[in-house]
């Protein structure tokens, strides 16, 4: 057990992450005053691509979904109003949360209530639920869909199909936006978006550092920005400036927590909807330092032996991109090459999981066992087979990533509470633990 | 025996049967899961593929795998290989699908290593124009992997023999529900599936002959049997055919489904047996009028195709029968409940599990029934 202490300070980027999260959802509302077309779906993929249009708005999840992760009630009050509509509950709980601000007319009304009208639904179906919930949407709108589809295996077969189906969809964007496609546009969004992923897989790749400069909990909250603007150039500038803030924190040992006597691999979702669960072991002096999903943002170079590396930007490549055609490929490339599937293809998920957990040095495992979403949830439990094989203690608690009513804090707190002690930690003192309570939200 | 019988003997005894069929033809038996894994491919290889299903007994090992949360057909589907049931299987083999039954292709593919398991990219939109060209490719090197698995080739003929043998298999399975239109049909929902159900473990050439038998037993009979309320089955991949025939033991017969186990395994145009085989191979497996809820993505062929049987076979109901915690299936229900109401249809939705203890249901779908004969009074 590690019992130094560490300084520790707030993260400084986070205010940044802040302000970009809030652009981003403002510009829903006022994308159309622009004359910018409003993308509906849950657009975490192909950005790029999507860029060739211009400017546009992508409320992914739902332009309420955040505000209403962080207040259950009215939460609950969504699920149901997509409960109403004969879905069942085990539909995935995101996707409910979705549905529901669309049947509750959510999704197309302002604050200040003024309407909008999406252009098109888009969807990547790497996860089958959002493709279908792409049709429940866009049939219920009346919005055409744009599917691509993102084969999990990197092979030629599946990085042609990807090309194709994104060349196809050019004239199809082209006629429902009325606006043509800027070639000049998606190969700038290409390279932004490249060098993000290449940023933000050096940004997790950081916290293999002991002291780790940011833990888990900071980087969920850390990657918004990452995952909605990378096509941008400020979403470039502000993973430029975490990864500076990363290396800095590093170079002067600034640690995420102040202590982190043990170091944990999350596997699975955390609750979105109590996402302070990410923050639990700081009470006992340890820390949540990586998941699967943080890693399987960013691009990465996978080696033989299992071990991975962040790939090398386009510039490090010295690669041009001068056309259309050099553009696609080079989206295709990210998403199919150095994006990392294994969370959908159970084929490497167990492995891969052993793989992070000794690469970010962590002691042991907890499982997030996810009944909201399905596609996760694949190989959880012989993922926990393999990490207690290769020697880690696994802990588990159940949820449902979007829906209270499958959680009990009180259940799960008692569970990761022996887990902790289980494993020799005893809660720090009270100061460490308001210390531990640094800027999140 | 009736040839009826034989069918339901063949499916209780699939494991023997298997057994038996690789031993007097020295051949391979694949595993495969859904609907989308090219049957004829293996079969022109002398391999007899066989649909994973589980057999719906209580199970207690499959808990290391999977959570308790998953699908009781996936999780029966182990169970069956996690206590050596399919020890024959050489090969198993999946489409891509719904996370469910993946999870039992890579928990049987890790645990029980089999000699070649593969897994394959199916489209998720499958009309989209990149993807005849995609599995075009995919079914090529599909037939290359078995080739090389078996050390033998596939040739032109032996692929154009298979792909004619599926083809007069889903022709006679056409003729049978054909049968099923008839004011009084010959056949009930149960006795169908026990037909389709065994014709997924069987040769198809066996199972092509014993049908040829039931249709002309089902052509002479002259069958008076009144068929009560006529109903449309709609489910995934449901096999425990003691609850359809509950449900029609209260005075009602299936005459149409709409289910992976029945109609969506054969329905559709035969594939072509010249010009480019492969293409015309892969054309059938895209286009098929009957669509998984899960691949029925961007523009809908399921509900209209649902529609139509509801049209052709003067469906009065409609059950689904649902598997606890599936969730492709569960995103269609409120389309499919606003088309049915729209129509004045009812519909009853039942969930079913592992073990399906069916007096639960009595009630429901008696009153059910009930009011679709009280509508039928009222004409
Ligand atoms: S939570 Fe899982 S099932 Fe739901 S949308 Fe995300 S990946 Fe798909
Ligand atoms: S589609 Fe439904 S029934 Fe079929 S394997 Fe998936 S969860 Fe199970």
């Amino acid at each position: 057990m590690n019992n130094t202490q560490y300084e520790t300070r707030p993260v400084e980027s986070w205010a940044k992450m802040k302000e970009l999260r809030r652009a981003h959802f403002k510009h829903t509302w006022e994308a159309a005053g622009h004359g910018e077309p409003i993308v509906m779906g849950m657009t975490e993929a192909l950005l790029g691509y999507l860029a060739g249009l211009g400017n546009f708005a992508d409320p992914s999840y739902g332009p309420y979904y955040t505000k209403l992760m962080r207040n259950p009630p009215e939460l609950i009050k969504v699920l149901e109003a997509t409960e109403a509509q004969g879905h069942t509950r085990d539909v995935c709980s995101s996707m409910r949360c979705y549905l529901g601000q669309l049947y509750t007319g959510m999704s197309t009304t302002a604050p200040n209530g003024s309407q909008i009208k999406p252009t098109f639904l888009f969807q990547v179906t790497n996860c089958h639920t959002m493709a279908q919930t792409g049709n429940t949407f866009s049939e219920y709108l009346g919005i055409p869909y744009l599917s691509i589809d993102l084969p999990y295996d990197d092979t030629p077969i599946s990085r042609e199909y990807v090309y194709q189906q994104m060349v196809e969809g050019i004239p199809w964007i082209e006629k429902v936006t009325g606006r043509p496609y800027d070639d000049e546009k998606l190969i700038e969004a290409v390279k932004n978006e490249w060098e993000c992923m290449v940023l933000w897989a050096k940004i997790v790749a950081s916290t293999r550092a002991i002291p780790a400069p940011f833990d888990l909990r900071h980087l969920w909250s850390l990657r918004m920005p990452m995952l909605t603007m990378r096509h941008r150039k400020e979403g470039v500038e502000y993973c430029r400036m975490l990864y500076d803030e990363a290396q800095w924190r590093i170079k002067n040992n600034i640690s995420a927590r102040g202590m982190e006597r043990m170091r944990f691999l999350h596997e699975g979702f955390p609750p979105y909807h109590y996402i302070a669960i990410l923050k639990q072991p700081n009470e006992y002096g340890a820390i949540f330092v990586i998941m699967e999903n943080s890693q399987g943002h960013g691009a990465w170079d996978r080696y033989a032996d299992g071990s991975w590396e962040p790939t090398k930007t386009l510039q490090e490549l010295g690669r041009e991109l001068r056309t259309r055609e050099d553009a696609l490929r080079a989206e295709v490339e990210l998403y199919v090459t150095y994006m990392m599937s294994s969370t959908w293809y159970p084929k490497y998920r167990p492995k891969e999981a052993v793989r992070r957990a000794q690469d970010w040095h962590c002691d042991a495992a907890v499982l997030g066992l996810d009944r909201g979403c399905h596609g996760y949830q694949v190989s959880i439990m012989e993922t926990k087979q393999e990490l207690q094989k290769a020697g880690f203690p696994v802990g588990s608690y159940e949820h449902s990533q979007s829906d209270p009513r499958e959680f009990s804090l009180a259940q799960t707190l008692d569970r990761l509470e022996s887990f902790m002690e289980s494993l020799g930690l005893t809660r720090i003192c009270e100061a460490n633990a308001e210390k531990a309570e640094e800027a999140v939200d | 025996m009736r040839a009826l019988e034989k069918f339901r003997e063949i499916f209780a005894q699939r494991h023997e049967y298997a057994r038996e069929w690789k031993a007097n033809h020295d051949g391979r038996v694949a595993g495969y899961f859904c609907i989308y894994v090219p049957e004829e491919i293996l079969y022109a290889a002398n391999v007899l593929p066989v649909r994973v299903i589980g057999s719906r007994e209580p199970e207690d090992v499959t808990e290391p795998y999977i959570t308790g949360w998953w699908c009781p057909h996936t999780r029966s589907a182990l169970a069956e290989a996690l206590k050596g049931r399919y020890d024959y299987v050489d090969a198993i083999m999946i489409g891509n699908s719904c996370p469910h039954i993946f999870q039992t292709f890579f928990s049987w593919s890790r645990n029980l290593s089999p000699s070649l398991a593969y897994d394959f990219w199916v489209p998720m939109n499958l009309r989209n124009p990149s993807a005849l060209e995609m599995m075009s490719k995919q079914f090529k090197e599909l037939q290359d992997t078995v080739e090389k698995w078996l050390g033998k080739s596939i040739t032109r003929d032996d692929l154009r023999q298979s792909i004619a043998t599926y083809n007069d298999n889903r022709h006679l399975l056409h003729q049978l529900y054909e049968l099923r239109k008839k004011d009084e049909p010959p056949i009930s929902g149960a006795e169908t599936m026990e037909i389709t159900l065994a014709g997924m473990v069987t040769d198809k050439e066996n199972h092509s002959r014993l049908l040829r038998e039931t249709l002309k037993e089902l052509e002479d009979t002259n069958s008076h049997r009144d068929p009560g309320v006529r109903l449309l089955l709609l489910a995934s991949e449901f096999d425990d055919v003691e609850v359809v025939r509950f449900i029609e033991s209260l005075g009602a017969t299936v005459v149409i489904d709409e289910m992976c186990t029945g109609s969506r395994y054969f329905w559709g145009p035969p594939a072509p047996t010249d010009g480019d085989l492969m293409r015309g191979l892969v054309d059938r497996y895209l286009n098929r009028p009957s669509v998984c809820p899960h691949k029925d993505i961007v523009e809908r062929y399921r509900l209209p195709q649902i529609m139509r049987f509801i049209e052709e076979y003067r469906v009065q109901g409609v059950v689904y029968l649902l598997e606890k915690f599936c969730e492709p299936h569960g995103y269609d229900l409120p389309k499919l409940k606003a088309l049915f109401e729209a129509r004045g249809l009812p519909f009853i939705l039942l969930e079913v599990d592992l073990t399906t203890p069916v007096g639960q249901f009595r009630t429901r779908v008696e009153a059910f029934l009930d009011i679709i004969r009280e509508k039928a009074a009222i004409g």
